[in-house]
Order: structure tokens, then sequence, then C-alpha cells
């Protein structure tokens, strides 16, 4: 493709390798209750906000740095990184997590992320300010980039994929959601072939 | 001598000659799918990709296990689209020449990995030619040359029969595929004269050529 080209990584079950928030829940014992909204909400049997509200309820005791020190640690998928931190300027997260939790992980990558917001106070979330709408941080993205590629998995991966030029389905850490798949150019099934395919775009 | 870099299989079809309602590329032949024998044969390329429709997902899982680097296009009007609408999709983007492999067809290892090396020493276009067996042919009409591994194409034609056929399998650059509701042949006919390679295979159109592979697998 001609022109300038920027790269709209889903997070979760795609950079990472494993889902973020089941991981918090492992650590304070709120991991079936999780487990249970997250595959439900991944089924898109639950709406994204709607449980992502619910899912920050659940955490809102814990500790801001508790959080942070557990994203700190989920696993990257390394061709991912890789290809991200060789396009920087072009390459950007597109979570519906929150900005005060996955601020390790915004450090680690180094690209911009776009994110949910919450308010805080002393170390505790207080309550969600703002929840992304991946369509519309695609759509600000384009201001400046001529084609715009998506990676993503799940239901709230849609409407970015629906302002998208490329739409590739990640199937890497669990099976994309249909309605995904059903607007998709590609489907690729781990980082590698990722990678391999972004080079040829 | 440049090795190659990517290949496309086309594998999006109903495949409703064979009615089996599983795409053909997962169909059993002595104890493995087709795609299996493919991906075996496949395995030094860098950049696999398979068009994908019919029963995607099933494809995909499949595939998934043996080639988890594999690039998965997506046709959704596989059922109204050509091979060739299938192979404009599988080859879209891409800017060097590019192996293409039918998904119902399996090379005979020696002949294919014969034919890969000729490619790597020789310019896109390049096809394949094997002696005609599948009952729904595409025949080819073929003059000998210097090299006794290689025939020339002079015409493809579906009557009558001549003793040789056109597996699906060709080293072409990727600007010969275009986006018409005819079939892949007919694109490679507007490159004729076209060198063949001599290959073995064995291709599954119909219920009869399963059992005519199933049954040379069985002896071999």
């Amino acid at each position: 493709m001609k022109g300038k080209i920027a790269y709209c990584f889903d997070l979760d079950g795609t950079v990472t390798l494993q889902e973020i928030l089941p991981k918090i829940a492992q650590e304070v014992d709120l991991f079936e209750e999780i487990q249970l909204l997250t595959e439900a909400t991944l089924k898109g049997i639950i709406p994204f906000e709607k449980s992502f509200r619910l899912r920050c309820k659940l955490f809102s005791d814990i500790p801001i740095t508790k959080v942070q020190k557990i994203i700190s640690h989920v696993v990257l998928d390394a061709d991912i990184t890789n290809f991200i931190a060789t396009h920087l300027k072009q390459c950007f997260i597109i979570t519906g997590n929150l900005d005060i939790w996955v601020a390790p992980l915004a450090q680690q990558l180094g690209c911009q992320f776009y994110t949910s917001k919450a308010e805080h106070q002393d170390n505790k979330f207080i309550r969600l300010s703002q929840i992304l709408n991946k369509g519309e941080a695609v759509r600000s993205i384009r201001e400046n980039f001529d084609y715009i590629i998506t990676i993503g998995d799940s239901m709230n991966d849609v409407p970015m994929f629906e302002e998208a030029d490329i739409g590739i389905a990640y199937a890497g850490v669990h099976n994309p959601v249909g309605s995904l798949l059903d607007m998709s150019h590609y489907v690729v099934t781990n980082g590698k072939g990722l990678c391999q395919l972004l080079n040829t775009l | 001598m440049s090795a190659i870099k990517h290949v496309v299989i086309t594998a999006a079809g109903i495949g409703s000659r064979l009615g089996m309602n599983i795409p053909k590329c997962l169909v059993p032949v002595a104890n493995k799918c087709i795609i299996d024998y493919q991906l075996a044969l496949l395995e030094d390329i860098e950049d696999v990709r398979i068009v994908v429709g019919f029963m995607r997902e099933e494809v995909i899982l499949h595939v998934k296990k043996i080639r988890p680097d594999a690039i998965f296009v997506c046709n959704h009007q596989y059922a109204t689209t050509t091979t060739l609408q299938s192979l404009f999709l599988g080859v879209k983007r891409l800017k060097e020449a590019v192996l293409i492999i039918d998904g119902d067809v399996i090379p005979e290892a020696v002949s294919f990995k014969n034919f890969l090396q000729y490619c790597k020493h020789h310019t896109a276009p390049l096809t394949t030619i094997c002696r005609a067996a599948t009952s729904d042919a595409v025949y080819a009409v073929a003059d000998p040359t210097d090299d006794q591994n290689i025939l020339n194409i002079m015409q493809f034609r579906r009557h009558p029969a001549t003793p040789f056929e056109w597996p699906g399998i060709s080293f072409i650059q990727p600007e010969t595929i275009k986006n018409e509701k005819t079939f892949i042949y007919q694109r490679l006919e507007h490159q004729l004269p076209l060198p063949a390679y001599i290959i073995k295979c064995w291709e599954v159109d119909t219920p009869e050529d399963l059992l005519r592979v199933n049954r040379e697998a069985n002896d071999d």
C-alpha cells in the first residue's frame, strides 16, 4: 500500500498472551467469577461496556499499584512486541482496559495507547470516567494516516474493524468471534504469522 | 538462485462436485487430510497463505496445529466466486513471484520438490503438467522441449482429452491474477506457450477421483 500506514492492535489476547483481567482476578481470588464474565463477554453475550463496569467494580478495592504490578508480569508476544518496537510511531494499542491499570504496559511497549479512563484517589479506583469506543479511536488516528490496519479478536473490536481498511482477526490466544471473522480480510494464529503478513501490506 | 518466498493455497470452495460437505483440503486420503500432504511439502517456504471460505473455522483450527504461522485470507463470497477470484485475494499486495496450489491436489513428493528447485533457477511464469487421470480434467496440448522434464503447453482445453492435464500448480507473478469470474487456467492462457514441469500428483474433484486416489495411496 502506498501512503502512511497505522497499525492498531487490541491488547488483551492479541499483544498479550494471556487475558489481563482474569490474571488480576487470580491474584485476588475472584478467578471463576471473572472467567465466566470474560467468556460471556468474548462471546458477545454480555455487552462489553456492562461487563467492564462490573469487572472494574469487582477490582475497585485493590490498590492501583498492586494491579499494575500484576499487569507488568503479563507475558507479551515476542514477535508482535518486536514489530511494535520497530514501528513505534505507526503502532497504537486500542484497549478498553483502564489507563491507570495498563500504564506499565504502555511504558514497556513505548507506543501510543488509547484506553478507557478512570478517576482515582489515594491509590484506589474511584469510578470509570470514560469507556473507550474503539471506532472513535481509529477515526482520530486516521486524521494522520492514509491506511488503517486493525488487529483484534473480540466483540469490542468490531467498531475498530468497521473503521479500518484492513481487518486481521487474531486467533493466537482464543478463537475470534464470528462477527469479527465475517468482516476480516485475514486471520492469523500466532504473532510470527501476523508480523509476516504486516510486513507485506 | 532465489528461494520461493510465498505460496497461496486456494481452499475456499464448497467442493460441490465431490459433495462431501467438507472443504476438499480436509478430505482424508490414507488417513491424512489433503492439506497435510501439501503443508509437509511446503515447510521450507516462509510465507504460506491459505484462502478460506466454506467452513473457514474448521480449516483454520486444523492448519493451526500443523503450521501456526500460516496466513488465512478470507473469501467471504466463496459461494458465488471462482477459484481465480479466491486466488486474486490470496496474491493481493504480494510483490514477488508466488507459488499457487489448488487445495484439492496432492503432489508426489520427489517430482514436486524437483519442480520447486526448478523454480528457484528460472523466472516465473512456470507451470506444471501431469498424466491425465481425473474425471473432469483441464487438458493440456503440449510440445516436447530439449529438457526431458519440461513440456511447452500450447493450449488448455476441456474437450477433447489429451494425454496430459493441468494440476493447478504454478509459479507466477501476482499481477497475472485478475479478479474475473473465470478459471485460473484461463488467466494462464494469456501467457501461452508456457513451460510446464512434469510432475506426478493426485487430484480430487469427484467421488470417482477420491476412490481412485485412495486406492493408489493404499497401493503405495
